[in-house]
C-alpha cells in the first residue's frame, strides 16, 4: 500500500460499478483511478477518466488501456449479475468479459499485481439442508442451466489466472444481495413493495449488503490486494419478520408454496408478492459467512437493520415522487 | 420526511431464530416435565456449567419429546440453554421450522453444530440413531441403533468440546410400538396409543410413564482427525456406556409408573 495505487474499474455503467469508482476516487492512496462503460450505447455518468471500452470479445485494446495507463489494479465489476432489478439468467453473468478481462491482466506487458472481481452469493445453494451461514467453500456444482454455472465457470476462470499468474492477487468477491443508495436487488426489491410480501409458516434467516459496504469491500479488496474468494456481506443476519418491522409500513401474508403460478397476475396488478426465483429464499433463508475478509481486515460499517432502513428510507423518498406524478 | 426507528431484532431473539434463553413453550413442557412424565435426573453434575458441549442421547416415540424434556430439564435443572440438531426436512413444513427455531432447534448441519459449540459456547443435543430410533420395531426396545457415521464424534472433536452421553429411560414406554409397516421401504411403526386413540390423538398423546435420565460422565477426544476409522472406533464407544447406561436402568426399575 505503500506505492500510490493505479487503478481502473469496469463495467461502470452498473450502479456497483459506479459506486466502486466513487470510492475509489476518495482514496488518498490512489494515484489514479479510471472507469470503463464497457457496453457501447450504454449510458453512465461520465465524469472524469471515464470512458467507453468494451473489454469483449476483444480483449486487445483493454490490455493497450492498461499498459498506456500504467495500471497495476483492475476492479471488474460485471460478473455479478446487474441486481438493479428483474430476474437473473444465465445469460446476465457475464463469463466472456470475465475471461477477456482475464486475458488481458495475464498479458505480461500489462504489469497488473491486482485483480478484483465481483461475484455473487447466488452461488450459494437455497435450501432447508443448508447452514445457517455458508462459507467461501460451501458453493456447489450446479445445474449447468441455472445462473449459477456461469458464475461457477467464471469464478473457475478467474481461479487458473491466478494459478497461471502467481505473480498477480487475483481476488474474488461474493456479494450478498444488495440494498441501499439506489441499489437493489431482488430481496431488496421484494421489502420495496407496500405493504411487504410475509411468507406464510416461514421466517428465515435472509442477508443484505449495503452498497457502502459493498463500495468499501472492493475498494479494500483492491488496496489491500487480496487474493482468493471472500463472502462480503453487511453484518449480521436478520429474519424475515423483523427485517419486515423494520423495512415496511405493513405486512401481506403470501402463500409461498405455489406463489410462481399467481405472481405474475399479482405483479400486473400491483399486488404484493414473492417472484419465483426469490421463493426458495423466503422459505429457507440465506446468509453468507463473512468470518475470511473480517480476520483480512474489512469490517462493515452496516448491520442489517441499517440495509431495511434504507429501503424503508428508499421507499419513503419515492412515494412524494410517484404522487407528484 | 422523517422515518420510524424499530427495535433492534436481536432484542427479541438470536441468530438461530430461538426467541429466548427459556423454554417458550414453558406452560406446556412444565406440566408435562413435572406432572406427566415426573422426569428425574441423575448425574446433572456432568453437563458442564460453561462452555460448549454435545449431548447425545437415545431417541424414541412416534413424536418424540425426548428432546423437548432433555431442552426444558437442563434449563431449569442447571440453568442452561440446549439447542438441539433436526432433521432438515422439518423445515420445510410451514410454521413447523419457524415453531422448531424459536424453541431452540436447528438444521441438522455441521457447520451449525460448529458455530453453537464453538464459537458460541452453547450445549447442542443430537440424536446420532436419527429417525432409526423412532421407528425400530418393539423387539429392539431401548436397544441403541447404529449411530450413523460417526459425524457426531466428529462435530465434537473439531470444536474441542466433551460428548456427554444421556441415557432416557421411560420414553419408549410413552408410546409402546404394537406392529411396524413398511411403506415403499420405510419402516413405519404402529403405536398402541394410535391404535387406542386413533392416528391423530395417538400421535401426540403420550401414557404417563415415568422418566428416568442419566447424563453420564463427559468423554473428551483429542482432535479433529480425518481418520473414518477412528471416528467409528469413538461412536462405538459412546453407544456402548449409554447402552450399559439403558441396560442399568431397565434392569433396577420397578415399573413402568414409578420408573
Amino acid at each position: 500500500m505503500s506505492t500510490p495505487r493505479r487503478i481502473v474499474v469496469t463495467d461502470v455503467q452498473h450502479p456497483i460499478g459506479r459506486h466502486v469508482l466513487d470510492a475509489l476516487r476518495d482514496t488518498s492512496a490512489v494515484e489514479f483511478v479510471g472507469g470503463l462503460v464497457t457496453r457501447a450505447g450504454r449510458r453512465a455518468d461520465k465524469g472524469p477518466d471515464v470512458e467507453t471500452l468494451p473489454i469483449a470479445p476483444d480483449h486487445r485494446p483493454f490490455a493497450a488501456y492498461l499498459r498506456e495507463h500504467r495500471i497495476d489494479t483492475v476492479v471488474q465489476c460485471g460478473l455479478a449479475p446487474d441486481r438493479s432489478g428483474g430476474r437473473v439468467g444465465p445469460e446476465d453473468v457475464d463469463v466472456i468479459g470475465t475471461m477477456c478481462a482475464g486475458a488481458a491482466v495475464g498479458n505480461a506487458d500489462a504489469g497488473i499485481r491486482s485483480w478484483v472481481t465481483l461475484s455473487s452469493s447466488s452461488i450459494y445453494p437455497i435450501d432447508s439442508h443448508a447452514s445457517l451461514l455458508q462459507r467461501e467453500e460451501d458453493a456447489r456444482a450446479p445445474d449447468p442451466e441455472a445462473p449459477q454455472a456461469a458464475l461457477a465457470e467464471a469464478e473457475d476462470y478467474a481461479r487458473d489466472v491466478a494459478i497461471r499468474h502467481p505473480h498477480i492477487n487475483v481476488g474474488v468477491l461474493r456479494l450478498q444481495q444488495l440494498a441501499g443508495r439506489g441499489l437493489s436487488g431482488s430481496l431488496a426489491a421484494v421489502f420495496e413493495q407496500d405493504p411487504v410480501p410475509s411468507p406464510i409458516g416461514f421466517d428465515p434467516a435472509i442477508q443484505l449488503l449495503h452498497a457502502d459496504d459493498a463500495a468499501a469491500a472492493v475498494t479494500f479488496a483492491a488496496l489491500h490486494e487480496l487474493a482468493g474468494v471472500y463472502n462480503v456481506a453487511s453484518t449480521g443476519q436478520i429474519r424475515w419478520d423483523a427485517a419486515m418491522r423494520v423495512a415496511g409500513d405493513r405486512g401481506a401474508p403470501v402463500f409461498p408454496v405455489g406463489a410462481w403460478a399467481f405472481a405474475p397476475l399479482m405483479e400486473r396488478l400491483r399486488l404484493p408478492h414473492l417472484p419465483d426465483d426469490i421463493v426458495p429464499l423466503a422459505r429457507f433463508g440465506q446468509a453468507i459467512d463473512t468470518t475470511k475478509i473480517e480476520r483480512a481486515g474489512f469490517r462493515p460499517k452496516h448491520d442489517q437493520t441499517d440495509c431495511f432502513d434504507a429501503i424503508r428510507a428508499g421507499r419513503a423518498r419515492a412515494r412524494p415522487a410517484r404522487s407528484a406524478r | 420526511m422523517s422515518v420510524a426507528r424499530h427495535e433492534s431484532p436481536s432484542a427479541v431473539e438470536d441468530r438461530w431464530g430461538r426467541t429466548s434463553e427459556g423454554h417458550p413453550e414453558d406452560g406446556f413442557f412444565a406440566a408435562a416435565y413435572r406432572s406427566w412424565f415426573r422426569v428425574e435426573w441423575e448425574g446433572l453434575e456432568n453437563i458442564p456449567e460453561d462452555g460448549g458441549a454435545l449431548l447425545v442421547s437415545n431417541h424414541s416415540g412416534m413424536m418424540p419429546v425426548d428432546g423437548g424434556l432433555i431442552q426444558h430439564g437442563i434449563q431449569v435443572e442447571r440453568g442452561r440453554a440446549v439447542y438441539m440438531l433436526a432433521h432438515h426436512g422439518f423445515f420445510r413444513i410451514p410454521f413447523m421450522g419457524r415453531t422448531l427455531n424459536r424453541i431452540g432447534s436447528v438444521v441438522a448441519h455441521p457447520d451449525n453444530a460448529h458455530r453453537l459449540l464453538a464459537e458460541d459456547g452453547r450445549l447442542v443435543l443430537v440424536f446420532p440413531e436419527g429417525a432409526k430410533g423412532p421407528v425400530k420395531p418393539a423387539s429392539e426396545r431401548y436397544r441403541l441403533q447404529r449411530f450413523g457415521r460417526g459425524g457426531f464424534v466428529e462435530t465434537a472433536m473439531r470444536a474441542g468440546v466433551p460428548i456427554v452421553p444421556i441415557a432416557l429411560m421411560g420414553t419408549e414406554d410413552s408410546t409402546p410400538t404394537a406392529a411396524q409397516l413398511n411403506l415403499g421401504g420405510q419402516a413405519m411403526p404402529i403405536t398402541w396409543n394410535s391404535l387406542l386413540l386413533g392416528p391423530v390423538l395417538g400421535a401426540v398423546a403420550h401414557l404417563p410413564v415415568k422418566i428416568r435420565a442419566r447424563a453420564l460422565p463427559p468423554i473428551e477426544f483429542e482432535g479433529p482427525s480425518d481418520s473414518r476409522s477412528l471416528l467409528m472406533d469413538r461412536a462405538e464407544l459412546v453407544r456402548g456406556r449409554m447402552q450399559d447406561a439403558l441396560d442399568d436402568l431397565y434392569r433396577n426399575r420397578r415399573s413402568l409408573w414409578e420408573g
